[in-house]
C-alpha cells in the first residue's frame, strides 16, 4: 500500500468522440495525490476541472488512461462496481448544493448510509450527530428550501462526510456562498482533513481557498500546467 | 405582438417533445370525453328509433276491456266523426295462431295473424312489400285461403310461395281446429308506417274477410282494435302527452256514449309506450351516463395532471425570464399561445381519436350483441350517432380546461416575486403560501357552498323532513334529493374551507371526504329507488359518484403522508430497499397533487371496472340461483299453443319410453276459461298441484294516475281496478311483500315443495280459509283481504289473500304484462268452470340435471320426434289437426331473458376497459415526463451510491404505490356499489376474482412499463451528465 491515494496516469476524456463537435476535455493528466492531502484544483472556466473531478470520483469514465484509488484501478469498473465504489469511498459536495428538495436535512444526510444498507435507526443517529456537529442540530427536519444557502451547503457537506469516505470531492463547494459562509465551510473541510486525515480535492476559482490547501494544481486546456 | 408569437413558437419548437407529449395527453383525455358523448348520443337516438319504428304511425289505440272482439261499426263511427281531424283510423284484427308445414313436418307457434281494415287503406298507413317483386301487397286482394308470410317464417317452415300450410286456431269453446292456406306471397319488409315491430318475423297477413271468418266470435264483422294516427305526428315523432291525451279524451267520450256495452278504452299508445320504453332503458342509460361522467372525469384528471407538471416547470421559467427582463405581458402571451395551441391541437386530435374509438367500440358492441344471440336487437341498436352539438360543447369544455390549467402559471406570474422563484429550489410544493398569504378564494367558495347547504337544510327543517328518513325519503322524492344536495354542498364547503384554515385542515378534509363518500351510498340508493318507481334520478346518482371520487381523493390525499410513512417502514425492513423506499415515499409526498391525480385516475376508472365486473358476475350467479330454484328440477318444457287433448294423454308415456334421459314428466293443465271474457286459469289434474294462472286481458300497461284502487278486490271491482294496477307504488309494499315471501304456505308440485310456509291459518273445510297467492303485481292487497273470483255456477268464490309471490312457478316464459298469476288450492280450483280443456305444457325432469348441452340436444330430439308424426300421431286430434310442440330448454329461456342485461353489461365493460387503457396510456406519458424532469436528481442519487437498479426501483415504487392504492380504492368503491345494487335484489355479491387478478396484472404490468422504461433510460445517463442537467 502506497501513500498515494489517487494516481492519474495519462488520463484523457473526449466528449462525443467521433462526432464533429467532440471536445477533448482532458489531454493526458498525470497526477498523484497523497492520503490526507487537501488539494485545490484551479484553472480557467472550461479547462476540465469538473470533468477530472467526476472521473476521479467515479461519476464518469475516462476515454483512456487509468485512475487508481487506494491502489485499485477504477477506470475498468463496470457500472455496478463503480456504484458500490462511489457509495463506499467517495463523498461529493457540489456547487449547487444538490440536495433532495423533497427530503428534510436529516433524510438528505441519511440517504448514502441507507444506500449502504445501514439500519434506519443507526442512519438516523449518525445523520443527527453529524448535523449537530455542523451546527444544524435545530434544523434537522427542515426542507432544503427552508434553509439558507450556507446551511444547505453544510447539509451537503454532512452528506458527503457521513459515510467516512476516503476521498471527498468538492466542485466549487463555496461558489455560491458569501465569504463569511465560505469561511465556515472551509473551516469544516480543514477540520475533517486534520482530524480524520481524510483526503480532499476541491475545485475552486478562489485564490483564497487555494491558499488554504496543501497543494494547488493548475489545469489549462485539459492539462496540468503546474502546482 | 408578432414578436411575441414568434417568441412563443420558438419556445414551442425548443420544447418540441414536451409540447407533443402534452398535446397527446390532452388528446387522450378529450378522446374519453368525445367517445362518451358519441356512445351516449348513439344509445339515446337508437332507442328512440326502435321506438318510432315499432309503433309505426299509431298514436291512439282502441281496445275493449271486457271483450276480445267488437264490431267494425265502431271504426265506422269514428271515421264519420274524425275523418278530417285524424290522419287515419283503421280497424285491425290480431290473432295468435300456430303454423305447420306438413310436408316437411315443420312447426312454428305463436304466430301473429294480422289484417287491417281494407276500406280505409291509404299510403299513410304504409304497407307490406313483396320479397320478389318489391311491389306493395294489397291484402284486400288475397283470397280466403291465401296468406302472406315473412321470409324468416318461410325459412323456418322450409316452405315457399305456393305451398300449402296449416294454421291452427281455437274455436269459441276453446277447441282446436285447423285451416289450410296457401302461401301467396312472402313479404320483404313492412313499411314503418304500420304499427308493430317490423323485424318480428312471426307476423303473417290474410285478408280481413278471411280472418273474420276464422276467429271465434258471434259478432258480425269483428275487429280486435282500432289504430288511430293523428296528423301532427308526421313532423314530430312524439305528439307529447298533452296533445295525445286530448285526442284520446275526444275519442273516448264518443265511444263511451255510443258503445257502452263493449267497454271500449282508448289509450295514448305511443306516448304510453314511449314512457314505458324510456323507463325501461333509463336504468341502462342512466348507468351509462354515470359511467360516462366518471370516464370524462378520468380524462380531465389526466389533462390536469400533465398541465400541472407544465405549470410547475413554467413557474420556474417565468421567474427566470422575468429576472432577465422579460415583460410580464410578453411572458403571459407567449405561454397563453402555447397552451391554447396545446388545447386546440389536443382537442382536434382528441376529437378524431374519440370518434375513432367511439365507432370502433360501437362495432365491437354490435358484434358482441350479435354473437350473443340477439341479432334482432343488435341490428337496430347502436347505429353510430354523432351529435355535433354535444361533441362541440364537450370539446370546448375540455379545451377550456386544458387552457385554463395551462395558463394559471402565466396568470400567477403577475403576482410571483422573482426572487422567490429564482432562488427557490425547483419545486413549488407550497404554492398556496407562495406569497406568504393565504388565498381568499377557497374561503369564498367554501363559504358559499356551506351557505347553500345550510339554507337548504334550514328550509327542509321548516317545510319537510330533514335528513334521511325512510318514509319521507321514499314518498317525497324532492326532499331526498334536496337533503342529499344540502349535505353534498356542506361536504364540498368543508373541503374548500380547509384550504383557508390550515390548522384544521386535516380534520376538516377527512370529515368532508367521509361525508362525501357516505353520500355516494345515499345517492345511489335514491337513484335506484326512483328507478324502481319509474322515476329518474340520474343527476343524484352522478353527483353521488362525483362525491365518491372527490371524497376518496380527499381522504387519500389527506392521509398520503401517513400512508407513505407506513410504506416506508415496510421498506426499511430490507437492506436493499431502505434508501429507495425513503426516496420514493418522500417524492410522493412532495408532489402531492400529482400523486393524488395519478391515484385518482386509477381509482376512478378502476372503480367502474370493478363495479361492472362484480355486478355482472353477481347478476349471473344470482339469477342462475334464482333460476335453478325456479326450475325445481325441471329442465325442459314441452308446450303447445293448442291444448293437448286429454284423451291423448299417452303422449307423456310415449315420450318417456322413447327417451331414456327423461326421468319424469309433469303435465300442466291449462285452458280453463273463467266465465269472464279473457280470463283463463290453469289447473293441474294432479291432486297435489296447486297451480293456477289467471290471465286477464289488457289490464295493466295503461296508466291512469287519477283512479283509485277499489277494495275489496272483488270481481266487480277488478275491472275498475285494471287500469289502476300499474300506478300502484310498488315500493310502498315492497318490504311487506319481501317479508311475506319469506313466510309462504307450503305448496307442492308433484310432491316437491316449491314454496315455503305461510303464517296464515289453513282451514281446509272452509274455502275462505285457504290462502291464495298472487303474483307480484298485486302488492296493494293486504294479507287477509278477501279476493273474489267467479266460480262455474256464476257465484263468486271468496278467498283470503295470503301473500305475494316473489317468483311464480309457471314454466310459460311468456308471462307478460297482462298476466296475473294466482296459486289456489285444488279444492278452490275445482270450483271454477272449465270450458276449453286440455294440457298445454309438460314439464320434463331429465337425468342430465342442469347439464346444458345434453338437455339442449334432448329438446331437439323431442321436437323432432313429436313434430314429425303422421296423421296417426298422438299429437293429432279429432279431425286430424296436428298441433305440434315446441320443446324449450329452460336455461335457454333464462339466457334469453338475461341476454339483454348481459349485452348491456358487456357493452359497458368494453367501454370502461377502453377508458382504462386510454387512461393508462396517458399515465404512461405523464410518468415519462415526470422521470425526465428528474434527470438531475437521478444523477445525484447515483452520486451518493444508488445503482441503476435502485434508481429504477425508486421510480417504480412511486408509481406502483399509487397504482396499487388506486387499485384498492377502485376495488373497494366498485365492489361497494356492486354490493348496493346486488343487495337491492337480495343477491349475494360475487366478486370475479379471475377478472380482478387480470386487472391487477394489467395495472401492475402497465405501471411497471410506465415506470421502468423511463426510469431505466434516465438511470442509464452517466451521472456526471445528469448532474449537468438543469430543469
Ligand atoms: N457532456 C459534455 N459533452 C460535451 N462537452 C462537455 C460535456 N461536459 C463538459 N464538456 C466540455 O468539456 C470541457 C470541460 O468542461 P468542465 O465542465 O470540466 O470545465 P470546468 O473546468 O469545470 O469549467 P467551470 O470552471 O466553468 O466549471 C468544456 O469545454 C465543456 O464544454
Ligand atoms: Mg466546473
Amino acid at each position: 500500500m502506497t501513500d498515494d491515494i489517487l494516481i492519474l496516469e495519462d488520463l484523457h476524456k473526449i466528449y462525443g468522440e467521433g462526432t464533429p463537435n467532440s471536445v477533448h476535455a482532458l489531454r493526458g493528466i498525470n497526477l498523484k495525490i497523497k492520503r490526507g492531502e487537501m488539494v485545490a484544483i484551479m484553472g480557467p472556466s472550461g479547462c476540465g476541472k469538473t470533468t477530472m473531478l467526476n472521473i476521479c470520483g467515479g461519476l464518469d469514465i475516462p476515454t483512456s488512461g487509468s485512475v487508481k484509488i487506494n491502489g485499485v484501478d477504477i477506470s475498468t469498473y463496470n457500472d455496478t462496481q463503480m456504484t458500490n465504489f462511489r457509495r463506499d469511498n467517495i463523498g461529493y459536495v457540489f456547487q449547487l448544493f444538490n440536495l433532495f428538495d423533497y427530503m428534510n436535512a436529516q433524510e438528505n444526510v441519511m440517504i448514502p448510509l441507507l444506500a449502504q444498507g445501514m439500519s434506519y435507526s443507526e442512519a438516523t443517529r449518525r445523520a443527527t450527530m453529524i448535523l449537530r456537529e455542523v451546527g444544524l442540530g435545530d434544523r434537522l427536519y427542515q426542507a432544503p428550501s427552508e434553509l439558507s444557502g450556507g446551511q444547505q451547503q453544510r447539509v451537503a457537506v454532512s452528506r458527503a462526510l457521513v459515510t467516512h469516505p476516503v476521498l471527498i470531492m468538492g466542485d466549487e463547494p463555496t461558489g455560491d456562498l458569501d465569504s463569511i459562509t465560505s469561511e465556515d465551510i472551509m473551516d469544516m473541510f480543514r477540520r475533517i482533513n486534520t482530524d480524520n486525515n481524510q483526503t480532499l480535492i476541491l475545485v475552486t476559482h478562489s485564490k483564497w481557498i487555494g491558499d488554504q490547501c496543501d497543494r494547488i494544481i493548475y489545469l489549462r486546456d485539459g492539462r496540468v500546467v503546474g502546482e | 405582438m408578432l414578436y411575441v408569437i414568434k417568441q412563443s413558437l420558438k419556445v414551442i419548437s425548443r420544447r418540441k417533445r414536451n409540447f407533443v407529449l402534452t398535446s397527446f395527453v390532452v388528446a387522450l383525455g378529450i378522446s374519453l370525453v368525445v367517445q362518451t358523448q358519441i356512445l351516449e348520443g348513439t344509445i339515446e337516438r337508437n332507442y328512440k328509433d326502435i321506438m318510432i319504428e315499432s309503433f309505426g304511425n299509431t298514436d291512439l289505440i282502441v281496445y275493449s276491456v271486457n271483450q276480445i272482439y267488437f264490431p267494425q261499426n265502431v271504426s265506422t263511427t269514428l271515421i264519420q266523426e274524425y275523418a278530417i281531424e285524424f290522419e287515419g283510423i283503421f280497424p285491425q284484427i290480431s290473432y295468435s295462431i300456430n303454423t305447420y308445414y306438413p310436408e316437411k313436418g315443420q312447426f312454428e307457434q305463436n304466430v301473429a295473424l294480422e289484417t287491417i281494415g281494407t276500406d280505409f287503406n291509404t299510403t299513410f298507413w304504409g304497407g307490406i312489400y313483396s320479397n320478389s317483386s318489391n311491389q306493395e301487397i294489397d291484402i284486400s286482394l288475397l283470397g280466403n285461403e291465401e296468406i302472406v308470410i315473412s321470409p324468416e317464417l318461410a325459412n323456418s317452415l322450409k316452405t315457399n310461395i305456393g305451398s300449402q300450410i296449416t294454421i291452427n286456431l281455437l274455436d269459441e269453446y276453446g277447441n282446436p281446429f285447423y285451416h289450410n292456406v296457401t302461401i301467396k306471397e312472402i313479404y320483404d319488409y313492412i313499411d314503418y308506417g304500420r304499427t308493430g315491430d317490423p323485424n318480428d318475423f312471426r307476423r303473417v297477413f290474410m285478408s280481413e274477410k278471411a280472418v273474420q271468418s276464422l276467429i271465434p266470435t258471434t259478432i258480425d264483422n269483428p275487429i280486435t282494435n282500432i289504430v288511430i294516427g293523428i296528423e301532427d305526428h308526421v313532423d314530430t315523432p312524439f305528439l307529447g302527452r298533452e296533445k295525445s291525451d286530448e285526442a284520446k279524451e275526444l275519442v273516448q267520450s264518443v265511444l263511451t256514449q255510443d258503445y257502452p256495452d263493449y267497454m271500449l278504452e282508448v289509450y295514448s299508445i305511443r306516448e304510453d309506450s314511449r314512457e314505458n320504453l324510456e323507463e325501461g332503458v333509463s336504468g341502462f342509460t342512466s348507468i351509462f351516463q354515470m359511467f360516462g361522467i366518471v370516464v370524462v372525469i378520468a380524462g380531465l384528471l389526466l389533462i390536469t395532471n400533465i398541465q400541472l407538471m407544465n405549470m410547475e416547470e413554467r413557474e420556474q421559467q417565468i421567474g427566470m425570464l422575468r429576472a432577465i427582463g422579460a415583460k410580464k405581458r410578453e411572458i403571459f402571451f407567449s405561454y397563453a399561445i402555447e397552451t391554447i395551441l396545446i388545447g386546440v391541437l389536443g382537442g382536434i386530435f382528441g376529437l378524431l381519436l374519440g370518434i375513432g374509438i367511439g365507432v370502433w367500440l360501437n362495432g365491437i358492441s354490435r358484434d358482441m350483441l350479435s354473437a350473443m344471440g340477439n341479432p334482432e336487437i343488435s341490428k337496430s341498436i347502436f347505429d353510430i350517432v354523432v351529435e355535433p352539438d354535444t361533441l362541440i360543447l364537450s370539446i370546448i369544455a375540455a379545451v377550456v380546461l386544458s387552457v385554463v390549467t395551462g395558463m394559471v402559471p402565466a396568470l400567477r406570474a403577475r403576482g410571483i416575486s422573482i426572487i422567490e422563484i429564482v432562488r427557490g429550489t425547483k419545486t413549488k410544493t407550497k404554492t398556496t403560501t407562495l406569497n406568504g398569504k393565504r388565498p381568499l378564494w377557497p374561503f369564498l367558495i367554501g363559504g358559499l357552498f356551506i351557505f347553500l347547504g345550510l339554507t337548504t337544510l334550514i328550509d327542509l327543517i321548516q317545510t319537510g323532513h330533514p335528513f334521511y328518513s325512510p318514509e319521507g325519503f321514499r314518498n317525497i322524492e324532492e326532499e331526498a334529493a334536496r337533503n342529499f344536495e344540502a349535505l353534498f354542498y356542506i361536504g364540498l364547503g368543508i373541503i374548500f374551507l380547509s384550504f383557508r384554515f390550515q390548522r384544521y385542515r386535516r380534520a376538516s378534509l377527512s370529515i368532508g371526504g367521509l361525508l362525501l363518500i357516505s353520500l355516494t351510498i345515499w345517492g345511489f340508493q335514491i337513484a335506484i329507488d326512483w328507478a324502481n318507481e319509474g322515476g329518474n334520478a340520474n343527476n343524484i346518482a352522478i353527483t353521488g359518484l362525483l362525491a365518491a371520487v372527490i371524497g376518496a381523493t380527499t381522504i387519500v390525499g389527506t392521509n398520503l403522508e401517513s400512508l407513505t410513512a407506513q410504506l416506508r417502514k415496510g421498506f426499511t425492513l430490507s437492506k436493499r430497499t431502505r434508501a429507495t423506499g425513503l426516496v420514493a415515499t418522500r417524492y410522493i409526498n412532495a408532489r402531492k397533487s400529482r400523486a393524488v391525480l395519478t391515484f385518482a385516475t386509477f381509482a376512478v376508472i378502476l372503480s367502474l371496472n370493478f363495479f361492472i365486473g362484480s355486478y355482472a358476475e353477481t347478476q349471473i350467479t344470482g339469477s342462475s340461483h334464482t333460476w335453478e330454484q325456479y326450475m325445481s328440477g325441471v329442465s325442459l318444457v314441452v308446450e303447445s299453443q293448442t291444448p293437448f287433448n286429454l284423451s291423448k294423454l299417452d303422449y307423456p308415456e310415449t315420450l318417456q319410453n322413447e327417451f331414456d334421459e327423461i326421468k319424469q314428466i309433469y303435465p300442466l293443465e291449462v285452458g280453463m276459461i273463467l266465465p269472464f271474457d279473457g280470463a283463463i286459469s290453469e289447473i293441474s289434474p294432479e291432486e297435489d298441484i296447486f297451480y293456477s294462472k289467471l290471465v286477464a286481458i289488457n289490464c295493466s300497461t295503461f296508466i291512469n294516475e287519477e283512479e283509485e284502487v277499489l277494495f275489496p278486490f272483488t270481481f266487480e271491482n277488478m275491472l275498475a281496478n285494471y287500469s289502476t294496477l300499474s300506478m300502484i307504488n310498488r315500493l310502498k309494499y315492497r318490504e311487506a311483500a319481501v317479508e311475506e315471501s319469506k313466510n309462504f304456505w307450503q305448496v307442492f308440485l308433484n310432491g316437491k315443495k316449491i314454496h315455503r310456509e305461510t303464517k296464515l291459518p289453513v282451514d281446509s273445510d272452509n274455502p275462505n280459509g285457504l290462502p291464495i297467492f298472487l303474483g307480484e303485481r298485486l302488492y296493494f292487497l293486504e294479507i287477509g283481504d278477501i279476493v273474489s273470483f267467479p266460480a262455474s255456477n256464476g257465484s263468486l268464490i271468496e278467498m283470503i289473500y295470503g301473500g305475494s309471490m316473489n317468483y311464480f312457478p309457471s314454466f310459460d316464459m311468456r308471462i307478460n304484462e297482462f298476466t296475473i298469476g294466482i296459486i289456489v288450492s285444488s279444492e278452490i280450483a275445482s270450483q271454477f268452470s272449465i270450458q276449453g280443456y286440455g294440457i298445454k305444457e309438460f314439464l320434463i325432469e331429465t337425468t342430465n340435471g342442469y347439464e346444458y348441452d345434453k338437455n339442449k340436444a334432448l329438446s331437439g330430439k323431442i321436437e323432432e320426434f313429436s313434430n314429425s308424426q303422421s296423421s296417426e300421431s298422438l299429437l293429432t286430434i279429432g279431425d286430424g289437426t296436428f298441433y305440434g310442440i315446441t320443446a324449450h330448454h329452460l336455461w335457454d329461456v333464462f339466457y334469453h331473458s338475461y341476454a339483454t342485461n348481459a349485452n348491456a353489461l358487456n357493452f359497458l365493460q368494453t367501454f370502461i376497459a377502453t377508458g382504462l387503457i386510454i387512461g393508462v396510456i396517458g399515465l404512461l406519458v405523464v410518468s415519462h415526463r415526470s422521470v425526465k424532469e428528474r434527470k438531475r436528481e437521478i444523477g445525484m442519487l447515483r452520486s451518493v451510491g444508488f445503482s441503476k437498479k435502485a434508481v429504477s426501483l425508486a421510480v417504480l415504487l412511486e408509481l406502483l404505490f399509487l397504482g396499487i392504492l388506486g387499485f384498492l380504492v377502485g376495488f373497494l368503491t366498485g365492489n361497494y356499489l356492486a354490493w348496493v345494487f346486488a343487495d337491492l335484489v337480495n343477491w349475494n355479491l360475487v366478486i370475479p376474482w379471475v377478472q380482478v387478478s387480470l386487472y391487477g396484472i394489467f395495472i401492475i404490468g402497465s405501471v411497471v412499463i410506465a415506470a421502468l422504461i423511463p426510469g431505466w433510460l434516465a438511470a442509464r445517463i452517466p451521472p456526471s451528465e445528469a448532474l449537468r442537467y438543469h430543469g
